[in-house]
């Protein structure tokens, strides 16, 4: 599954990655891929400037680490980042909340309208 | 551990994604490329890393799953590139955007310059050459104003020399009526200034040689000016005098007496006078009043003939007793009397040579009086045949010219009404006077009763046309009645 479908869904997903501690983003994709038992499997195209954009927008800093003979580029939540996670998760579950709701209600009525 | 060539795999890919990158930019931070390709090749490193392990060292299937699941690194780079350079990128848009928009108003606005200023120097230019003009224009103006106050003030100056502005100062400038002709101061005989109103003060001028007359201050008040010439033609000209104002007058002279042509009296005798015994002593004393009128400009000169008196005899000679003056009221009479001395003298001796008279050319003639007379060469008298309805008059002592007997008795005369003819103005001239058919009447009783006891009046109105020209009408109005004579008194 694409987690693109969901506006706003690879930022939440990033920012709650990387709220447990610096990370990478090759290993951002693993883990996100781990958690969401295979169902999310962020491309390469959307991740970094995902990532990019999170940085120009101080909600992360990056900084770079030698690693197996190759520089990498490591990413961490900054406070900033931290309180829009927040405000993110809040926003996503109310609006999970709703669409689980509606989604769930609906084969009732529609069992109770073929009754 | 994996070894060299597994490692080069995903730094090639990586070079060469960030191979397809734009140039190299001024303004592009140095770290940039180097970051895009370290993080694209340590993410590749990593997923070639797992697929390798996935499929157990198999290098081209670990290639394929990485190219597959990463997709195009380049575009990625790219992406990352632009989301990098995008402030930047735009900040140069801006700036290229508002540099041209700079260079299309500074364009603009240099054309606009460029336009101003060429029609600034045109309208520079109009407004120079209109300038000019117009300077031009006030500078004629000016002097045309300065010279009239030069001119007012002179004469204010002139005026104001006697301190008293009911003194004005008047000159008279004469000139010639002939352009071709300069001023003759010599042919004018007189300039007389008179007040208009009756009684009042006259003055005689006489212009310089170059016809300047010289009033002197004159108080204000109507004038009339007369200018005659040695040969009697005049000219009156109003003179109206403002207080505190000099006037100068112009006016146009002749130089010359008007052109005058001989002229051939002819009377037409009635032959059935030529019977009477004293028919030889007969005359007809006739009247002839001429006027001349010239234009010149705006000044009108008048020839002042008076008149003459002309006696005719049947046998043809011509008395020209001009200056005898018959008016057409016998009690008026006034007989110049070295006329008539001059007459009678001639008659008492051989008969005189009279030249034929001239006249102006182009004048209007007319006849005033018509008489018979007889001639008493007896008593050297000239009887002019009388109505003694008019009292005679009486010389006394003083002898009018040799007439003798003291009376220049009342004469009958009649006056006769137009019509006048005009002269011609360069041929001689022959007028033909025929005797009033009353006139001729009143002769016949005269020659047949020797008698002076009263005479009818004569229907004046019968005594016209009198010319040649006019004869089968003067012989028809000549058979007009007339009064019996009445006995005398």
């Amino acid at each position: 599954m694409d987690p693109k479908l969901f506006p706003g869904a690879i930022e939440l997903l990033v920012l709650e990655i990387l709220s447990e501690g610096p990370s990478y983003g090759y290993e951002v994709t693993q883990t996100v891929l781990s958690r969401s038992a295979g169902r999310f499997e962020l491309k390469e195209g959307s991740l970094y400037p995902a990532l990019h954009k999170l940085e120009r927008a101080k909600m992360l800093t990056a900084f770079w680490q030698e690693a197996e003979g190759r520089r990498r580029k490591y990413y961490k939540l900054t406070a900033a980042g931290r309180k829009a996670l927040a405000a993110r998760k809040t926003a996503w579950r109310e609006f999970a909340a709703g669409l689980e709701g509606v989604l769930g209600a609906s084969p009732r009525r529609a069992g109770t309208s073929h009754a | 551990m994996l070894n060299a060539s597994e490692t080069s795999w995903p730094e090639v890919v990586a070079h060469a994604a960030v191979a397809h990158l734009p140039p190299v930019r001024d303004d592009e931070p140095t770290t940039l490329r180097r970051d895009i390709l370290d993080e694209l090749t340590d993410h590749l490193a990593c997923a070639f890393r797992r697929e390798l392990l996935k499929t157990k060292g198999e290098r081209e299937r670990a290639e394929h799953n990485v190219r597959q699941r990463f997709g195009d690194p380049a575009k990625v780079a790219r992406r990352l590139w632009l989301d990098a350079m995008k402030g930047r990128l735009m900040t140069q848009k801006v700036l290229i955007g508002t540099c041209a928009a700079l260079v299309v108003a500074s364009f603009a606005f240099y054309t606009l310059m460029w336009q101003a200023i060429a029609s600034s120097q045109e309208r520079n230019a109009l407004l120079a050459a209109q300038s000019q003009a117009a300077n031009a224009q006030m500078l004629a103006e000016a002097q045309n104003t300065n010279a009239a106050l030069l001119a007012r003030l002179e004469d204010i100056g002139k005026a104001s020399a006697f301190n008293d502005p009911q003194w004005n100062p008047v000159t008279l400038r004469l000139t010639s009526s002939d352009g071709s002709a300069p001023f003759r101061s010599d042919v004018i005989k007189v300039v007389r200034v008179a007040e208009r109103e009756q009684g009042g003060k006259s003055w005689e001028f006489w212009p310089t040689a170059e016809g300047v007359v010289d009033c002197g201050l004159m108080q204000p008040g109507k004038y009339t000016i007369y200018l005659e010439t040695t040969w009697g033609e005049g000219c009156y000209r109003s003179l109206t005098v403002m207080p505190g104002r000099s006037i100068e007058l112009t006016i146009s002279c002749p130089t010359a007496p008007p052109k005058s042509i001989p002229i051939d009296w002819n009377i037409d005798w009635p032959e059935n006078l030529a019977s009477y015994e004293n028919y030889e002593s007969s005359w007809l004393l006739v009247s002839v009043g001429g006027r001349l009128v010239r234009e010149f400009g705006e000044d009108t000169w008048t020839d002042q003939d008076g008149g003459r008196i002309l006696a005719f005899h049947p046998d043809g000679r011509m008395l020209n007793l001009s200056t005898v003056e018959l008016p057409a009221d016998v009690a008026d009479l006034v007989a110049r009397s070295s006329s008539i001395r001059s007459f009678l003298q001639d008659r008492r001796g051989s008969p005189p040579i009279v030249e034929a008279n001239e006249i102006w050319a182009g004048g209007r003639y007319s006849i005033g009086e018509m008489a018979y007379a007889e001639w008493n060469k007896s008593q050297g008298t000239l009887s002019l045949l009388q109505d003694t309805s008019k009292p005679a008059i009486d010389f006394g002592n003083d002898d009018p010219g040799g007439i003798t007997g003291g009376k220049l008795a009342n004469l009958l005369t009649v006056t006769l009404p137009e019509p006048s003819f005009v002269a011609p103005k360069s041929e001689q001239a022959t007028w033909t006077i025929k005797m009033p058919s009353g006139l001729i009447e009143w002769a016949k009783l005269r020659h047949e009763r020797q008698s002076q006891a009263g005479f009818g009046s004569i229907d004046q109105s019968a005594l016209y046309p009198l010319f040649s020209r006019d004869a089968d009408a003067a012989t028809e109005r000549g058979r007009m009645p007339i009064e019996a004579p009445r006995p005398r008194g």
